[in-house]
């Protein structure tokens, strides 16, 4: 059914469109929201641009929309610039936080404002409402205020409204924020589906990185105004580019050791362990940084480290264990079966996989890991 | 919540009790009493003693062309004033609410002709209107119009009566629309941009709607105001109903009835016709009002 509508929709082509972003920069009064950003987001990509609150993501959405003029550089669409194209003749769509539904419209209303607005006959603009509204499942509601609906509806309304004039770009300024936990996933994978039906470029703004990772293609970390990377989700989780990054995704976070690099070893601050690894520098300091998922229990004879248990945690599948290792406390998931209490000195294995260097400024520090372990 | 008891029931009875005096006083006897007055067909007003009840006043009313033409001035007046009132209002409010220079300066300018005396209004009024030396007439001059004698041509009384309050009631529907202006979100204002609607299909489609539960306070408020207009007639032709009568309203028939003729049988029926025409257009406007104002 609603591939049909696919079909009717978006049969008249060139609506995927490539968006790039040229040195853009955005400054309010005093500060720099938004700092020479550049990059290139490719037609029919979903890409989720997720940051800290205050990172400027927002801002950089409000300029691709056209609701803030940039204080510089370009935003070309198609490799057209915009600089100067007031949001009314973008031809985006865009759904915001709080969905912005017109309250006095009823539902279908809502939907065929943007059609009326461009002039669509009467009964033309009805009847693409109509299979909007089916896209989204919200039909049985055609005729309700936006006040007679749940948060959910509500969304599901904003994300029609958005979609009802074949928009080139969609933008999402936190669209689920306002929804509980269930509802949360339930619209993320909405999205994903719609997305991926139409086929329409779109770019997500969220601070909440399991969102961010879960429907994206592509996600762009940002951190006070600067991109920190720009890859797919599962690369920005394997291979950080910053120590911002590792620790920014995750949860619980990456542990930070603080250690220094000599010979063929880095040496672990506050203890007489190391760890054999391949890096540039003599007696520098650097900070290890090891995904909770990366210990294990390892056995005598392969590489490991010593550390005391304080704490187990069981919750449903996972078993979270807080150790202590020179002062430091890590979290470390382990397995269902392994036998560890509190009080216990136990080995842990470090796969290669989850484990990092970076300078004590964050930068990434190429290495080579040199230990022998059972596990990858 | 707390049960209703007796002790606290006569304690909120004691606060409320000093401003309950001052209304029952000043507003509901009068009230009740002008409704018996007004059937008073033959009554001494010094001794207090009635000697005649019926419904004389009303007839009077009925047969009289003095009261028929208030009635018609004053419609004109409340047509001529309302509409443009609030169009005007309202146009002003949204260029006050956008960001330009000197707001704050302009808010407070619209406002001043609302706290200002009607009396040191209309003298300056008086003036502007004066047909040889006003301003508006120089103006009129410079592009080559004949003056035009606002205050003593019967024909002009009225429109001068009208423009004068327009302008005079501009400061309370402005700061009314702009609070209600300020109540509408931003947001649905950039969705619209984003729907693709440009500047005036913004203002029809979006701004008026949602503005429209302050439309209809200010258009009840107006229309009640405009019906009981008597202080700028008074203050504009200097205690005259304007030349020749031709800005003789409701208000002031009736106050001519009481204070210069001592018909007070008649001045009671005639400010409950006043009453009762205001009632109805009201009820009217709830009516209108529960179907449109509705989101």
């Amino acid at each position: 059914m609603s591939s049909d509508v696919t079909t009717t929709m978006y049969e008249s082509g060139g609506i995927v469109m490539q968006v790039e972003l040229r040195e853009l920069s955005m400054e309010f009064q005093d500060v720099i929201a938004v700092d020479r950003l550049n990059l290139k987001i490719e037609q029919g990509k979903l890409v989720s641009i997720l940051g800290p609150s205050g990172c400027g993501k927002s801002t950089t959405l409000f300029m691709m929309a056209g609701i803030y003029e940039s204080t510089g550089g370009t935003i070309l669409f198609d490799g057209k610039s915009m600089n100067g194209v007031p949001p009314e003749s973008r031809g985006i769509g865009m759904v915001f936080q709080n969905y912005a539904l017109y309250p006095h419209m009823t539902v279908l209303q809502n939907i065929q404002f943007p059609l009326r607005m461009r002039k669509m006959p009467r009964k033309q603009a009805m009847e693409r409402a109509l299979e909007m509204a089916k896209l989204v499942q919200i039909d049985h509601l055609a005729d309700r205020k936006p006040g007679q609906l749940s948060g959910g509806q509500q969304q599901r309304t904003a994300i029609a409204r958005a979609l009802a004039r074949k928009p080139d770009l969609l933008l999402f300024d936190e669209p689920l924020s306002n929804l509980d936990a269930r509802l949360r996933l339930e619209m993320r994978e909405e999205i994903r589906r719609i997305q991926q039906e139409l086929q329409v470029t779109t770019i997500f703004v969220t601070h909440d990185q399991e969102e961010a990772m879960s429907i994206s293609d592509k996600v762009i970390l940002m951190k006070d105004g600067v991109v920190q990377q720009y890859s797919p989700p599962q690369k920005m989780y394997d291979e950080p580019e910053n120590l911002f990054v590792a620790s920014f995704l995750g949860s619980p976070p990456i542990n930070q050791l603080q250690g220094s690099i000599s010979k063929g070893v880095v040496s672990l601050a506050g203890t007489d362990q190391s760890i054999p690894v391949e890096a540039e520098g003599q007696n520098a300091d650097c900070v290890v940084a090891v995904r909770p998922e990366a210990f294990y229990k390892a056995e005598q004879d392969e590489f490991h480290v010593i550390v005391d248990v304080e704490l187990v945690e069981r919750i449903g599948r996972d078993m979270i264990a807080v150790v202590k290792l020179g002062g430091t406390a890590l979290r470390v998931f382990l397995a269902h079966e392994d036998d560890v209490h509190a009080g216990n000195r136990i080995r842990l294995g470090i796969r290669k996989k989850g484990f990092h260097l970076f300078t004590p400024a964050g930068e990434r520090i190429p290495f080579q890991a040199s230990w022998f372990g059972h596990k990858q | 919540m707390e049960r209703t008891t007796w002790r606290a029931s006569i304690q909120a009875y004691l606060y409320l009790l000093p401003a309950l005096v001052i209304i029952v006083l000043f507003t509901i006897y009068p009230i009740i009493k002008s409704l018996l007055i007004s059937f008073y067909d033959d009554y001494d007003y010094f001794n207090d003693i009635v000697y005649a009840r019926g419904f004389a006043s009303y007839q009077y009313l009925w047969n009289d062309p003095t009261f028929h033409k208030a009635l018609w001035n004053t419609f004109v007046f409340v047509i001529g004033v309302v509409p443009a009132s609030i169009a005007l209002s309202m146009f002003i409010a949204v260029l006050l609410n956008s960001n330009i220079r000197l707001r704050s300066f302009f808010r407070t300018a619209y406002f001043i002709p609302f706290v200002t005396s009607v009396v040191a209004v209309s003298i300056v009024w008086r003036w502007i209107f004066h047909t040889e030396y006003g301003l508006f007439n120089y103006v009129l001059g410079l592009f080559g119009a004949d003056p035009v004698a606002w205050l003593t041509d019967p024909k002009w009384a009225m429109p001068s009566l009208i423009i004068l309050s327009i302008w005079k009631g501009l400061g309370y529907n402005i700061i009314i629309f702009l609070a209600g202006l300020q109540n509408i979100n931003e947001q649905y204002n950039l969705a619209a941009r984003m729907d693709g609607a440009g500047k005036a299909k913004r203002f029809f489609h979006i701004t008026l709607p949602l503005l429209s539960p302050t439309t209809f306070f200010v258009s009840i408020v107006s229309i009640i105001g405009s019906f009981k207009v008597f202080d700028e007639i008074y203050a504009l032709f200097g205690g005259q109903p304007g030349p020749a009568s031709s800005a003789l309203t409701v208000v002031y028939y009736i106050f001519e009835k009481f204070y210069s003729e001592w018909e007070f049988g008649i001045a009671s029926a005639a400010a409950y016709c006043l009453f009762i025409i205001i009632f109805i257009l009201t009820l009217i406007q709830l009516y209108i009002g529960k179907r449109k104002v509705t989101y």
